[in-house]
């Protein structure tokens, strides 16, 4: 960085004096960086070809919430003059518990680094790697290479999923029944058969069928009734800094609940946000890979538009019958205030998210909202959520990671709309 | 040798030479100072904090003297650093690893031969910028490429 602004002041200073020397040092110190990054790319990118990976999972089929041990072998042939680092980047919502996935800097020639590490598996169902990053770095340049094709995100795990949904007072994700999880409940008739789902109950296997078709069903029981809830999950901005593991305990959350709605007869409604902008929504999606391919296509969002201090059409009117109400409006600020209200909300407009929200709402089979969220930045579109859930008698639900969910902000969000503001 | 002294002594060299050229000529003085003072500040980088391509800033005030002497004394000068510090950070490992650098040097001696038939810098810098920015929209270009074709595996 150092030498290009070398460069540029060089060459300003050439244009301004007109100095022929000031313009070949510039030029000589801007072509050398020029120089060094296209020799780095080239040696980048040969360093990029040569990586190979193979990957160990210990057990490959485990509970939500079990150790897996991994070991990763890299392959890594560093160029000359540059230093290398691997890292292995484990699935959304299994955070490494124990060890290293990330290599020490390497020197320049070949290498065969084994990285060993224990992660934990918060979220269920088939859960592969999301690749992994190489950092390579010369004393000019750095650039990491992100390696994220099927060959770099194997091997699969399968996590059956174990009930994370504790009892609670009120109305749950799953209604007023507060179940700790959809679970079977014997007694109860046998609705249908499907096919069975890697991480479905074992308990709901249906043997005789399986063995008379030679694959394995699955019981669906009638008699669960209650609210079906729609699911928000609203991912952070990526214009902003948010650390990794936020939004990986949001999306480990979102699977999770996502992989346990999918099994219901009504399917999950899933709907993605990044503020108030809808990214994506689902409607009684019963495809769990459909769901997760949604929640792992928007990974870095940008908030194209913000609602930050955006005024309610409906609380603008209630302000101004409050003001209006008021005995001492005598006072020439109340007037004005009045006047100004009376003016501007006749022209006030829903933002788009509001219209959205408001088409969402108005299905008639969403009872109960629940949200998860980073709880980073800006809240508002939280608040306009729990806004309309409040208005349409919706039993809204908030989730959101431990490291943000300070006292202040759930007493805030409590004051949203939400019944309901737990840590995920 | 220990890491950064040849380059130290490449710096010393290249703060001697365009001084000991311009003696007796009005810019003695200041081509002194310059030298001097690029020497010191290179030495205590050295001393202290060792970096190999602050040296290279640090040496290129004696380059621009070093054109006022000769274009081709401040292009030789050039060379011999920029060698020196490829080396030094080594990537000047093999034989082999000279074309590069080789290529580079030809296209700054061309552009070393081409500015000193100028007087003025108007016409230059005019082609200079769309040049350069040509030349990093293409190093961008190269760059994306490369991370967005990042396999692995690959022949």
């Amino acid at each position: 960085m150092g030498i290009f602004f070398a460069a540029l002041a060089m060459l300003l200073f050439a244009w301004f004096f007109d100095s022929v020397p000031a313009l070949y040092v510039s030029v000589v110190t801007g072509g050398f960086l020029a120089f060094r990054a296209i020799a780095f790319l080239r040696d980048a990118e040969a360093a990029a070809a040569a990586l190979s990976l193979s990957r160990e999972a210990t057990p490959i089929t485990l509970r939500q919430g079990g150790i897996v041990t991994v070991a990763t072998t890299l392959k890594v042939a560093v160029p000359r003059g540059m230093k290398a680092r691997a890292s292995d980047i484990p699935p959304s919502g299994s955070p490494v518990i124990r060890g290293q996935a990330s290599s020490p800097d390497l020197e320049p020639g070949d290498h065969s680094v084994t990285l060993r590490y224990g992660m934990t598996c918060l979220s269920s169902g088939s859960i592969r790697w999301k690749g992994v990053d190489l950092l390579l770095s010369d004393p000019f340049y750095s650039l990491t290479l992100p390696f994220r094709s099927d060959e770099f995100r194997e091997p699969a795990i399968h996590a059956t999923p174990v009930g994370r949904y504790h009892k609670r007072e009120g109305a749950g994700i799953y209604g007023e029944k507060d179940l700790e999880k959809l679970t079977v409940v014997k007694g109860y008739g046998i609705r249908a058969f499907r096919d069975y789902i890697s991480g479905d109950d074992p308990r709901s296997i249906d043997w005789k069928l399986s063995a008379k078709h030679g694959k394995l069903f699955v019981r669906e029981y009638s008699g669960i009734s209650g609210k079906y809830p729609l699911l928000v999950v609203d991912l952070p901005d990526s214009a902003v800094l948010c650390p990794q593991n936020l939004r990986d305990q949001v999306l480990g959350a979102a699977l999770e609940a996502a992989r346990e709605m999918s099994t219901s007869p009504q399917g999950c409604s899933l709907m993605i946000i990044s503020g108030a902008n809808l990214l994506a929504f689902l409607p009684h999606e019963r495809s769990l890979q459909k769901v997760e391919s949604a929640l792992f296509e928007f990974h870095s969002p940008q908030r194209t538009v913000q609602c930050y201090r955006t005024l309610d059409p409906i609380v603008a009117e209630a302000l101004r019958a409050r003001i209006s109400g008021e005995e001492d409006l005598q006072s020439d600020l109340g007037k004005r205030l009045l006047e100004i209200y009376t003016r501007f909300i006749p022209e006030m407009k829903p933002l788009p998210f509001d219209v959205q929200c408001a088409r969402v709402f108005s299905r008639p089979s969403e009872t109960a909202l629940h949200v998860l969220t980073t709880g980073t930045g800006d809240i508002s579109h939280l608040a306009t959520l729990g806004l309309f859930a409040r208005r349409l008698g919706v039993d809204a639900s908030l989730g959101l990671p431990e490291d943000t969910a300070s006292p202040h902000l759930m007493q805030k969000l409590r004051g949203a709309g939400y019944t309901l503001v737990r840590v995920v | 040798m220990k890491p950064g002294r040849m380059l130290l002594i490449l710096l010393l060299v290249c703060a001697s030479v365009p001084a000991s050229f311009l003696y007796a000529s009005p810019a003695f003085p200041v081509a002194v100072m310059t030298g001097a003072a690029c020497s010191i500040a290179g030495f205590i980088m050295f001393r202290y904090y060792h970096a190999d391509l602050v040296l290279f800033l640090v040496v290129q005030p004696c380059m621009f003297l070093a054109w006022f002497v000769s274009p081709i004394l401040s292009f030789s000068l050039e060379m011999i650093f920029i060698v020196g510090l490829l080396a030094s950070i080594g990537l000047l490992s093999r034989w082999g690893d000279l074309i590069p650098p080789a290529i580079f040097l030809i296209g700054m001696a061309t552009i070393a031969f081409l500015l000193s038939t100028t007087r003025h810098t108007t016409i230059p810098v005019l082609l200079f910028i769309p040049a350069a920015a040509l030349v990093w929209l293409g190093i961008l270009g190269l760059a994306y490429r490369t991370t967005a074709r990042a396999g692995g595996g690959m022949p």
